[in-house]
């Protein structure tokens, strides 16, 4: 019991810290450029975060059943890819092949769990094959996003810009599906005890491919924005996107064990690290920081929770 | 008591001869396969076309045998940062020799040092805060590849002529690369065969928890084959530079799929526990010939990735479906 209470605990400052760090960067980010506040300078900065916030989910998923999955990055690029030519040419054909992709992922939580094989190296084999179909369809980056979805992505909400909305749809619909839903704690406890849900005679391998399947939906998300942000197709510009997903998660509060998941957490996260791009584009740092940021925050992330941890229990032990 | 001396040696013979015991044999027979393949689509039986793919396949088998150094200590560890690494070290040593000879020894020297430092910061964010090895790898990939566009501005960088004479000598295609690699393969194979390194290694990855109860010094084994890791990283992305006569941003970006295909394709289980250099290295010509048969057969690159993915998928569930039967 004492153990339990600890560890929610931990969880919820996990959370906050997430909260805490988007705040700080968008107050810096208005200060630096007052116009941000404006409802138009709002909306050009938290468009660019819906790709980030929906992947990051994708990866909180696949995380909260134990496992990893390196090939998010590639998978968002692949649909971009596929929602700026197949989906702008021939809308059925285009929703077809991205229903296929949400199968795809489905097929990775079988293998992983069917032949008990490692999910990196099953996810690092996949990102290989979504980049090739990618370079297939695509082989430079080109195409043109569908007419309806701009229409659907710019559409104007009252008081608040639409992204802000959709940002919040997709904390709390998360928030739902890992704390709310009936069978979210089948999937805590797939990643949490793996042993345990089998011998209280719960399907692991349905567990697994819901999980799956939900982060295939979140990939299938996250792309349609990145076509709706970019407006055409590059497989190559979603390739930093896995790092970027793992700092998110460890900011937003997770675990990388399995099991314990922050989803409103990991989309403040994902909002704060996409902000903090931009801020250092207003503050003229040269663009090749721009892949370090993501390894930097992250490590600075880790390093800080874990100096504190050390401190709280030496503290503690006295 | 009534076993005779013959049955007893007959038994201890036994798994010397049974070919799934002898993992080099699939890869090894693979590599005939698509030599003969690739001949064929070509029209002729050729030599240099085999001993070329040799030449790029022990690039791959030097970061192939440092990714399965750290697969071995099991806990779903992998080094990530292997292309990223090659090209820091391949950019450190054509920064501090600036296209001068005179500086070559002091250069490849640094671009050791580089391939350390980057092992060390695997090994201190893996053991000390406790990140998943593949997180702490991506990340110092990460930070090293910026490091590599503020060296060189997003272009190449020119090596030292000396380097790329001695790198691209050949015969028959075979290089320099190769005869230096199998001097490290035998010495990492005689460590890991003959020193106590070898049984913690695969002790620590069978299991942590009993291997750290046997005084296993788990932290710093963990950290040591990060630093193996990153070191034959170094060697192969010098080495690289040389041979390609420069050192690029994305000139390693195909050696992550093909140091953990290496390894999948050996039939060396991904779980941890167990290493098989031969087998290793024969997987790696094996993913560089079926490269080359798919050049020659005209496919792109897109094409090429999707086979390279596939192959990676469909061989793990092979081998591990064979060593669940066990």
């Amino acid at each position: 019991m004492l153990r339990q209470g600890k560890r929610s605990g931990a969880r919820s400052s996990g959370a906050w810290t997430a909260a805490l760090l988007l705040v700080a960067i968008a107050a810096t980010t208005v200060i630096l450029q007052p116009n941000s506040a404006s409802s138009n300078g709002a909306e050009l900065l938290l468009g660019p975060a819906l790709p980030l916030v929906f992947a990051s989910l994708a990866q909180m998923l696949i995380i909260l059943v134990g496992d990893f999955d390196l090939s998010v990055g590639y998978a968002v690029g692949l649909v971009n890819v596929i929602s700026a030519t197949l989906l702008a040419t021939d809308v059925w054909l285009g929703v077809l092949v991205l229903c296929a992709m949400v199968l795809a992922y489905v097929g990775m939580g079988a293998i992983v769990e069917i032949f008990r094989v490692p999910a990196i190296v099953v996810t690092l084999g996949a990102s290989f094959i979504w980049l090739g179909i990618g370079l297939t369809v695509q082989p430079v980056p080109g195409g043109t996003a569908p007419n309806w979805l701009l229409q659907v992505t710019s559409a104007s909400w009252p008081v608040l810009p639409e992204t802000f909305y959709i940002v919040v749809a997709g904390a709390f619909f998360s928030w739902w599906l890992v704390k709310r839903w009936r069978y979210g704690i089948v999937l805590r406890g797939l990643g949490n005890n793996r042993s345990a849900l089998v011998s209280s005679g719960w399907s692991v391998l349905r567990a697994r491919l819901y999980a799956y399947a939900l982060a295939g939906a979140m990939v299938v998300i996250a792309g349609m924005f990145t076509t709706s942000v970019t407006t055409s197709a590059d497989i190559n510009a979603s390739a930093t996107l896995t790092l970027t997903t793992f700092a998110v998660v460890v900011i937003g509060g997770c675990r990388f064990q399995g099991g314990l998941v922050e989803p409103p957490g990991v989309v403040a996260a994902a909002v704060a690290i996409s902000l903090l791009a931009s801020t250092l584009t207003f503050l003229n740092v040269a663009p090749a920081w721009d892949t370090a940021v993501e390894g930097l925050v992250l490590v600075a992330a880790v390093s800080t929770k874990w100096v504190a941890e050390q401190v709280r229990a030496r503290v503690g032990s006295r | 008591m009534t076993v005779s001396a013959t049955e007893l040696l007959s038994r201890a013979k036994r798994p010397q001869v049974d070919l799934s015991r002898a993992r080099w044999a699939f890869p090894l027979g693979a590599t005939v396969l698509l030599w003969f393949v690739a001949s064929g689509i070509s029209g002729h039986l050729s030599l240099d076309l085999l001993l070329d793919n040799v030449t790029l396949a022990s690039f791959v088998g030097l970061v192939a045998v440092g990714q399965m150094v750290v697969v071995a200590t099991g806990d779903g560890a992998f080094d990530l940062s292997i292309p990223y690494v090659m090209t820091l070290a391949a950019f450190v040593s054509a920064a501090v020799c600036n296209g001068q000879d005179g500086n070559l020894p002091f250069a490849i020297l640094a671009g050791l040092a580089a391939g350390l430092g980057a092992g060390l910061l695997n090994g201190a964010l893996v053991t000390g805060p406790g990140l998943p090895p593949i997180v702490a790898t991506l990340a110092t990939g990460y930070i090293a590849y910026t490091a590599i566009l503020l060296m060189g501005g997003g272009a190449q960088l020119a090596v030292a002529p000396a380097l790329t004479n001695f790198a691209q000598q050949s015969w028959h295609g075979l290089t320099l690369a190769v005869p230096a690699a199998v001097v490290i393969w035998v010495l990492i194979a005689v460590v890991r065969g003959e020193t106590r390194y070898g049984v913690y290694l695969h002790a620590m990855g069978q299991n942590r928890t009993a291997a750290a109860l046997a005084a296993v010094p788990v932290k710093a084994m963990v950290v040591s084959t990060f630093l193996l890791s990153g070191l034959l990283a170094a060697i192969a992305g010098v080495f690289l530079s040389g041979y390609v006569g420069g050192a690029f941003p994305d000139m390693a970006d195909p050696y992550l799929i093909a140091s953990v295909a290496a390894i999948v394709v050996g039939g060396t289980s991904v779980r941890g526990g167990e290493s098989a250099i031969a087998a290793t290295l024969f997987g790696a010509t094996t993913m560089e010939l079926l490269t080359a048969v798919l050049e020659l057969s005209g496919a792109g690159a897109g094409v090429q990735d999707i086979a390279e993915g596939t192959v990676i998928i469909v061989v793990v569930i092979a081998v591990t479906g064979r060593s669940g039967a066990r």
